[in-house]
């Protein structure tokens, strides 16, 4: 018989905010002679049992949060959108490259979290000064205002199909963060996260009732045809707003901020790494069936501008794939605005907390101990609400460009990320590897040239050249 | 910058000392200000297109 199995202690009662591990808080922790300090002697009542704790730690953490809260209201309308525009093809494809581009800068802003036991916040202030480090808060406040509008106008669009009215969908969203607020416990705020992030599932659903040809989908995937025949600026929108769905600012705020308030350290990497690449493969799947569902519409012709901003593309595929499968898409696309909520107001939280001295910035602080923390978490979510329910305000043109912007301010943080990635002083033996620069390097030069094409030849249009 | 971060069920504070600031070479620095005003540009453009619609 082999020795006693260990498993890992939860994350939440190890090394507290640290990232060293080595302070008087792991006392309760008992060491394991030959491994890890992290590694704790228990009795776990059998090898099955051990296993799925494993899988659980697994897929309850920063990388899924971060992940599947990108697929997010504004995300699954632009994967629709494609869908709807383009039908199975190229797009396909492209966004499963977004995700595998997704886990390259994912994994390090986890890395960084771990290693320093700072935000990505705290560190750009800290390292390169404070008009960096406010230019880069003010980019991602910035836009994570303008996606929580997008994420409220998704829950809006999903509730509106049941019935529900806007102001209804408002507070709801906005009591939804409240209640992430409340307890003042991280894990408790990361329980309801995973528990929304299950529903994401439901555009698997969606797209099985769209009955897609498995041959087309494999062979879309592996020839990446047909291309779209598509106007340049419409391609370049969707390619934007696809790159800007999967990869931007708020996740590496979140990520690296959540690694750090969940406690991981440098022995927690390799746990952080299959937790960042479950949420990219899983994140990826309910992505790209938010694509395939869509694609009847192509299929049948549908001319999507006939339907009004309330109703969206439920009311759309309800002839198409039946009345379960569009239910299941508005519920999808409720659940998708609702997790993204909470990500993105406590992303938005913790970059306000990480750069005002003195503020507490963590989940585990009550509001009365983190008033700004927990303020901007509530303030930006209410803000956002507002601005959904003003008359007439388009909201299918917003949840678009909110992704575009996301793309275009993408290349400034990934920099910085990517800067510090390969700082010595912070990281020291975790640096980043050769090859995990020259893929960083990459993905900041092609979202730099996608966001500026799009950008360049949106405004020639715009001013009318051709 | 300092401040204090409470983790676990408990409400002991933990102190990180500031980390000192990089010595960013001056190309560096002239690269970051390019890739800002290129955002920027870029940023100003892509709103203007958003926006022009309904000024129009």
């Amino acid at each position: 018989m082999g020795p006693a199995p260990v498993r890992r202690a939860p994350l939440r009662n190890r090394a507290p905010g640290g990232h060293d591990g080595s302070t008087e808080e792991n006392a309760p922790l008992q060491t394991s002679p030959d491994s890890s300090s992290l590694l704790v002697r228990q009795d776990p009542p059998d090898a099955t049992m051990g296993r799925l704790i494993s899988v659980a730690e697994i897929l309850v953490g920063p990388g899924v949060l971060a992940m599947l809260g990108e697929n997010d209201g504004p995300s699954m309308l632009s994967y629709a959108t494609s869908g709807a525009s383009y039908g199975l093809g190229f797009f396909l494809p492209f966004i499963l490259l977004t995700f595998a581009a997704a886990y390259v800068v994912q994994e390090m802003a986890m890395r960084l979290g771990a290693v320093t036991g700072r935000g990505y916040g705290e560190l750009v202030f800290q390292r390169f000064g404070r008009t960096w480090g406010w230019i880069s808060v003010g980019d991602l406040v910035l836009t994570n205002l303008i996606t929580l509008v997008t994420e409220v106008i998704a829950i809006r669009i999903g509730m509106g199909f049941f019935g529900i009215p806007a102001w209804g969908a408002v507070l709801s969203a906005v009591a939804l963060v409240a209640a992430g607020s409340w307890g003042s416990r991280y894990s408790r705020w990361e329980r309801l996260c995973a528990g929304l992030a299950v529903f994401n599932a439901t555009f698997i659903g969606v797209a099985w009732f769209a009955h897609p040809s498995p041959g087309a989908v494999a062979a879309s995937i592996a020839t990446w045809s047909p291309l779209p025949d598509a106007a340049p600026a419409m391609f370049l929108m969707l390619l934007a707003s696809n790159i800007g769905a999967t990869v931007t600012p708020w996740m590496l705020f979140f990520q690296q901020s959540a690694s750090v308030d969940k406690g991981m350290t440098v022995k927690d990497i390799r746990r952080g790494r299959q937790n960042t690449a479950a949420g990219a493969v899983l994140a990826a799947i309910t992505g790209c069936a938010a694509f395939v569902a869509a694609t009847p519409l192509f299929n049948n012709h549908i001319d999507m501008s006939q339907y009004g901003e309330g109703t969206g593309f439920a009311e759309a595929l309800r002839p198409l794939i039946g009345q379960h499968g569009a239910g299941l898409f508005a519920l999808g696309l409720i659940e998708a605005g609702a997790m993204a909520m909470l990500t993105i107001s406590a992303s938005s939280a913790y970059a306000v907390g990480e750069v005002v001295r003195g503020a507490g910035c963590s989940f585990d602080l009550s509001p009365k101990n983190a008033p700004l923390f927990h303020g901007t978490n509530l303030g930006v979510a209410i803000l956002a609400g507002a601005i959904v329910l003003i008359p007439g305000a388009p909201l299918m043109a917003i949840a678009l460009n909110a992704n575009l912007l996301a793309t275009i301010l993408m290349p400034a943080a990934l920099v910085f990320l990517l800067i510090m990635a390969n700082d010595k002083l912070v990281m020291g033996a975790h640096i980043n590897s050769r090859w995990t620069n020259r893929l960083g390097i990459a993905i900041a030069v092609l979202i730099a040239l996608a966001g500026g094409a799009y950008a360049v030849v949106g405004f020639l249009g715009a001013i009318g050249v051709n | 910058m300092t401040h204090d971060r409470v983790g676990g069920q408990t409400t002991r504070h933990r102190s990180r000392p500031p980390l000192p600031p990089m010595a960013l070479s001056a190309s560096a620095q002239t690269g970051l200000v390019a890739l800002r005003l290129f955002l920027g540009v870029i940023t100003v453009m892509a709103v203007y297109t958003f926006l022009h619609p309904f000024f129009s």
